[in-house]
């Protein structure tokens, strides 16, 4: 059951609007003999990691059983090159988090299926992490990408977000921001966002169904699909070249681009980024009292087109817990402290609440909630989600590696201008072709 | 027949470090090595499967292009740390009163680990250098230099040798201070200029000193990790991956545990008959002297 | 001093400055930025503070458990590079002292591993030794150390005892001393400058090292480099912390160095005295 359809936005929608009667129960209050060590990989990001690690503490001082621990990853590797070590020197995480390569992991970690947890989220934002029916991992919370904007831009130059309906909208708001005297967008040419989100506005856009949908990535993974064909590949492209022509900012191709990015928007020069809600933490910091919104990237001319009027939103990340190399007091101290997390009042002030207030800012995803978003994009984003109009995270399917190859090489190719839009296209095909469908539960 | 006294001999002084060494390096390097002839996937391999992973490794065309750049890269960064290397440890052997403070100074870069210095140099390159440019009109700044092949390649030899030309200094220091005083005076009484002393007197007597400096800088361009990594990423366009990054790349980011093991014993054959062409011919020329 | 002298000595002089100042810069740039906050780091980084803030020393000494991560880094560089002084200056004297065929195919393997790459060896490597990592991990990067180490500093070594006459040898077992106190009485003594040297080598690339201590030490006993990279996340980077967290891991080595760099100077004069 691999949907991300109208049952999951529906869920989240619940999630997010009402707040269900509390589920809070205190984390184990048995005593133990000796406390277990258990350890995690990473701190799910790193624009939280002083909140996570605080969350870890209260967690580690509230009960008697388990010492979480946490393990820094090398943040220039990814995440399988991360992992992969770590369990060939028999020294795997008991915890560890990933999205894409959820694929690779599922023989090696726990059915959660009957946990609590599981039963507290819906169906669908279970699905990406459910391989052939065993549930590999639990979800950390919602998140959604788009067009970011400073309100207090917008709002000077007399925009109204809710007007861009469609590209020629977007078009005409950039050059409105221009004669302003303000740069219009900062289209960021970081490899992640290239390679991972700005294709899948492509391809969530691509069919108005999740099957449809797959059946593109079927075409594409068997070689016979002709992008350039594809009325909603042109248009992608052609938003692709309105970016690029409005991009206010130099191209800087290296890891150094995200920070900058947030800077830019921040500053209060730039009207509109291509970002996630991820940066609102940090956007906040670097500018406090300003408000950062969140909108749709209408890539069509038609206000009606599928996807135009939609943000794409989706899990950006499992948990899962290793089943070959830990201990059984292991496993369950690190679901013990998921439950914790995400059930305990003390664990949803971590959770929910904004990093102004020591939290980390997350949607919640799990029923029960009783500390619920407050900054203005988490309530935007709500939104966009009680109202249906969210587009499905197609790279949650995107083979292990391919948003690297395809992020790090054609697309930035294209942004500077070293290829043209033919052989973008020749190149993404390429890149697909022969890939293993995963999406079909083929083994990866 | 060896004596019970050499024998003895060999217990005493070579034995410990000998069996150290064999079990961290020549065992699980063999066991790689048998690896690469089976369907290895990092967690167990079952069975064998020939030169199919050598083959697969050489019909990789970014294997080819990474070899080519790696090439490039040790002739350049191995000329010119040497030289730079060599002129700053005649620099701090010279008379100059702040000769020790320079030789501080040169070694400086040394004390920092690769990433990091690669995320100080990335900063560099893209924010102070570009800012700099942008206020003087420096039109070959203005762009980062890491946004483009050529000269990401100049950024990466920069920084190369700015770190490793204070650790070679130190070999020719070594090298430098071995020869006698009284032969430097003889041929100054002889009244041989400085660049002549220096050409058949001062370079003849340390050709032990650049046996071993080459020999360095020729392994740590091959091995260049780090800096790579941490400073282009492989990037622009994934043109400035050295092999070690390839490899990694290989094996752990796409999973191809095979190819990428034997990768690793191809680029250490490389070596090795670069190393041993290397050695061979600096060690004629020390004996000729 | 002639004229012509003096000349080459300014312009040797200016040379030297500038080329210092180079190498230096970027370490400059590294301690301003750490008195800086992030937004100011990101705006300009080139330029001075306005306001100094030691809020960054101070999170980064926090978060860093700076003092158990120095403790563990001296205990593993010291005993490491300890180690590997008193073995590989044992065996490089013997392959150099015993002409027999297979001293030299010993020396050949010792040259032949330097330019194996770690990555060969990684994978293999660790599941071997998994048992005994996680019986004392310390101990077991030591032995590592001296395992990866022992080829380079042989080799280094081996280069120096070459230079030493055999008559020095000749002349201590004539006297009547063994072969383990006339090398270390005699010969490991006139090797300074180059056991100085191999100290640095192997300090240096000890104490920075990363990939190795990742894959062996955990949270308690991490050492300070890779307790820095706790501010350099996969996307943002908390500069200003990472920028504290350096300067903080570079000075217990620059101070070794310093320190050094004495011995160094004294392997020098005795080397002119000689």
């Amino acid at each position: 059951m691999k949907k991300f359809t109208k049952i999951g936005a529906l869920a989240l929608a619940s999630a997010l609007t009402v707040s269900v009667v509390a589920a809070t129960s205190p984390a184990s209050a048995a005593t133990c003999a000796k406390r277990t060590n258990v350890t995690m990989l990473g701190t799910i990001k790193t624009e939280i990691k002083d909140q996570f690690q605080a969350a870890v503490k209260k967690y580690n001082t509230s009960q008697k059983c388990y010492t979480l621990k946490t393990i820094i990853g090398d943040s220039k590797l990814t995440f399988l090159q991360n992992i992969t070590p770590m369990y060939a020197a028999k020294n795997a995480p008991t915890i560890s988090y990933t999205l894409q390569e959820i694929p690779n992991m599922a023989d090696k970690v726990l059915d959660l299926k009957n946990t609590k947890l599981a039963k507290l989220v819906s169906p669908g934002l279970l699905a990406a992490a459910n391989v052939g029916g065993k549930q590999v991992g639990v979800p950390s919370t919602a998140e959604a990408f788009g067009l970011l904007y400073n309100k207090k831009v917008l709002d000077a130059a007399g925009i109204n977000p809710a007007s861009i309906k469609t590209r020629t909208d977007l078009e005409n708001a950039f050059k409105t921001l221009q004669a302003k005297g303000k740069k219009a967008v900062h289209f960021s040419a970081i490899w992640w966002s290239l390679g991972a989100h700005f294709t899948n506005i492509y391809h969530a856009s691509s069919a108005k169904t999740h099957e449809g949908r797959l059946a593109v990535l079927d075409s594409l993974s068997d070689g016979n699909k002709n992008l350039t064909t594809d009325p909603v590949w042109k248009n992608w492209l052609a938003t692709f070249d309105l970016l690029k022509k409005y991009n206010g900012s130099e191209a800087n191709l290296t890891d150094t681009e995200y920070d900058a990015s947030i800077t830019d928007l921040a500053s209060g020069d730039y009207g509109f980024l291509f970002q996630g809600n991820w940066t609102e933490p940090n956007l906040m910091t670097a500018a406090a009292g300003t408000d950062f919104g969140i909108m749709n990237l209408p890539i069509s001319t038609s206000a009606t087109a599928y996807g135009n009027d939609s943000i794409p939103v989706g899990v950006p990340g499992y948990f899962m817990i290793d089943a070959k190399q830990s201990t059984k007091a292991e496993q369950a101290g690190a679901l013990d402290f998921l439950t914790w997390l995400y059930t305990s009042a003390a664990g949803q002030h971590f959770v929910a609440d904004p990093v102004t207030k020591g939290g980390m800012g997350f949607i919640p995803v799990y029923s029960g909630f009783k500390v619920q978003p407050a900054t203005f994009m988490a309530r935007e984003i709500a939104k966009y989600v009680a109202a249906g109009k969210t587009l499905e995270w197609i790279n949650t399917y995107y083979p292990a590696g391919l948003q690297e190859t395809v992020g790090k090489v054609s697309m930035q190719q294209y942004f500077t201008d070293k290829i043209s839009s033919a052989d973008l296209a020749k190149a993404i095909q390429d890149a697909w072709k022969g890939s293993t469908k995963t999406w079909r539960g083929e083994s990866a | 027949m060896p004596s019970a006294r050499a024998t003895k001999r060999f217990l005493k002084f070579a034995l410990v470090p000998l069996a150290i060494f064999s079990m961290v390096l020549v065992v699980p390097f063999a066991n790689g090595f048998y690896l690469t002839f089976t369907n290895w996937d990092g967690f167990e391999s079952s069975k064998f499967v020939g030169f199919s992973n050598y083959t697969k490794s050489f019909q990789d065309p970014t294997f080819w292009a990474t070899l080519r750049f790696t090439t490039l890269f040790v002739v350049v960064s191995l000329i010119l740390v040497n030289v730079v290397a060599f002129g700053l440890a005649l620099i701090v052997t010279s008379k100059l009163r702040s000769r020790n403070v320079l030789r501080t100074f040169f070694f400086v870069p040394n004390l920092i680990g690769g990433v990091i210095l690669g995320v100080i140099w990335q900063f560099i390159f893209n924010s102070a250098i570009t800012s700099l440019a942008k206020k003087y009109g420096w039109t070959l700044f203005e762009q980062s230099w890491l946004n483009d092949t050529n000269k990401a390649f100049w950024a990466l030899i920069i920084v190369t040798v700015w770190q490793s030309s204070g650790y070679m200094m130190i070999v020719y220091i070594t090298g430098l201070i071995s020869i006698e005083n009284d032969v430097l005076e003889a041929s100054q009484i002889d009244g041989a200029s400085p660049l002549r002393t220096l050409l058949s007197i001062k370079i003849p007597l340390m050709a032990q000193a650049f046996t071993i400096a080459l020999f360095l800088t020729l392994r740590s361009g091959f091995m260049a990790y780090d800096v790579n990594v941490a400073l282009t990423g492989g990037g622009p366009f994934r043109t400035t991956e050295l092999i070690s990054m390839h490899i990694f790349q290989d094996a752990f980011a796409n999973g191809n545990f095979g190819t990428g093991q034997s990768k690793a014993v191809i680029m250490f054959l490389m070596v090795a008959g670069a190393a041993l062409l290397q050695v061979s011919v600096s060690k004629r020329l020390e004996v000729q002297r | 001093m002639s004229a012509r002298a003096r000349i080459g000595k300014r312009i040797t002089f200016g040379i030297g400055l500038t080329l210092a100042f180079a190498y230096v810069f970027p370490f400059f740039l590294v301690f301003v930025n750490s008195l800086k906050l992030k937004p100011d780091i990101l705006a300009n980084p080139l330029s001075i503070p306005t306001h100094i803030t030691w809020d960054n020393f101070q999170q980064a000494l926090t978060k860093m458990n700076f003092f158990r991560s120095l403790t563990n880094s001296i205990i593993i560089t010291v005993l490491s590079v300890s180690l590997l002084i008193i073995f590989s200056s044992m065996l490089a004297y013997y392959l150099s002292r015993t002409k027999i065929k297979l001293t030299k195919w010993i020396f050949l393997v010792l040259v032949a591993s330097m330019i194996v790459p770690f990555q060969a060896l990684m994978i293999p490597f660790m599941a071997r030794f998994a048992p005994f990592v996680s019986l004392n991990n310390r101990g077991a990067l030591i032995f590592f150390y001296i395992g990866f180490g022992t080829a380079l500093s042989t080799f280094l070594y081996h280069g120096f005892i070459s230079t030493i006459p055999t008559e020095i040898d000749e002349a201590a077992s004539i006297d009547g001393a063994s072969d383990m106190v006339a090398f270390w009485k005699i010969i490991f003594p006139m090797m300074r400058p180059i056991t100085a040297t191999v100290a640095i080598i192997n300090a240096l690339w000890i104490w920075n090292d990363f990939l190795l201590p990742r894959l062996v030490l955990t949270q308690d006993t991490q050492t300070l480099p890779l307790s820095t990279y706790l501010f350099y996340g996969q996307y943002s980077i908390e500069y200003g912390q990472a920028m504290a967290g350096l300067v903080l891991a570079v000075i217990p080595i620059v101070v070794f160095y310093l320190v050094l760099q004495k011995q160094f100077i004294s392997g020098i004069s005795q080397g002119a005295v000689k």
